[in-house]
């Protein structure tokens, strides 16, 4: 391996191990926190598109047409 | 000099795809380097937003001022925050970090805009209405996910703080944030924070 080759490697350990890894004094919350994490480091968009959906529809389903203002209001307020 | 530019802009486009695809390993490479050249080009699209929004809607320049007056000390909260968890970190690391979670907030306020001038609200009750606010909520609150997410990485990998105090010090931030905001509405400077 050349030192190049080996600098690099090198490197890219030393960014993996930056920061300690999160834990939790139950193996279970650990379990579930290691599952939601990894699917939020590659491709997030398909946790947050789901989440959304599930949250608007639940949103409108409970206040109902005050969604409609809700997205008046948005849309002014930039 | 136009090489440069060039070079600045395949990165800058190269980071966005990388915020939207691996977040995580982007936030990690930025948290340790400064980028002046990108942080620009976010500054740049922040300044081009504020130009558009005063040309199109008549905004004026009171959100740009409010956007200063809160991405400043933001900054600065969270470089003094370092002092309490990890020592030795450098404020353009926060700088670029920091920057970088406004590229979420940006293509919001963009779409906002082009919404606003392509679909002027109010929405009205009609189902086309209701399904625009509807597929229009989604869009924002997935976007909020992603900023939440970012932010959350730019203090965990700054700060290299664990779980619970990273969330402390967001909750910490919005609750400050809040009541900020609230003020620079009051001054009618802002009605939704550029942050």
């Amino acid at each position: 391996m050349s030192d190049q080759t080996y600098l690099s490697l090198q490197k890219k350990l030393n960014e993996v191990y930056v920061i300690s890894p999160n834990k939790f004094s139950n193996t279970i919350l650990d379990g579930v926190f290691r599952t939601i994490t990894s699917r939020l480091k590659y491709l997030p968009f398909q946790i947050y598109i789901p989440v959304a959906i599930l949250l608007v529809v639940s949103l409108y389903l409970s206040i109902g047409y005050l969604v409609v203002r809700l997205a008046s209001i948005l849309q002014y307020g930039f | 000099m136009v090489s440069e530019l060039l070079t600045s802009i395949v990165l800058f486009i190269n980071t966005i795809s990388g915020l939207i695809f691996s977040p995580y390993k982007t936030m990690r490479r930025f948290s340790s380097t400064f980028y002046s050249g990108q942080v620009y080009g976010v500054l740049f699209f922040v300044f081009s937003y504020f130009l558009l929004s005063n040309y199109f809607a008549g905004r004026g320049w009171g959100g740009f001022i409010s956007f200063i007056l809160t991405f400043i000390p933001s900054i600065i909260f969270f470089y003094t925050m370092s002092f309490f968890t990890k020592p030795k970190v450098q404020l353009l690391h926060i700088i670029n970090t920091f920057s970088f979670t406004l590229i979420p907030t940006l293509i919001w306020f963009y779409l906002t805009l082009f919404l606003f001038i392509s679909l002027p609200p109010p929405r009205s009750y009609s189902s086309l209405g209701i399904f625009f606010s509807i597929v229009y909520i989604c869009l924002s609150v997935t976007i909020f996910l992603w900023k939440l997410t970012l932010l959350y990485l730019g203090i965990r990998f700054n700060l290299k703080t664990d779980f619970t105090t990273t969330i402390f010090l967001m909750i910490l931030y919005g609750m400050l944030l809040v009541p900020y905001s609230y003020g620079l509405y009051f001054l009618s400077l802002s009605r939704i924070p550029f942050i």
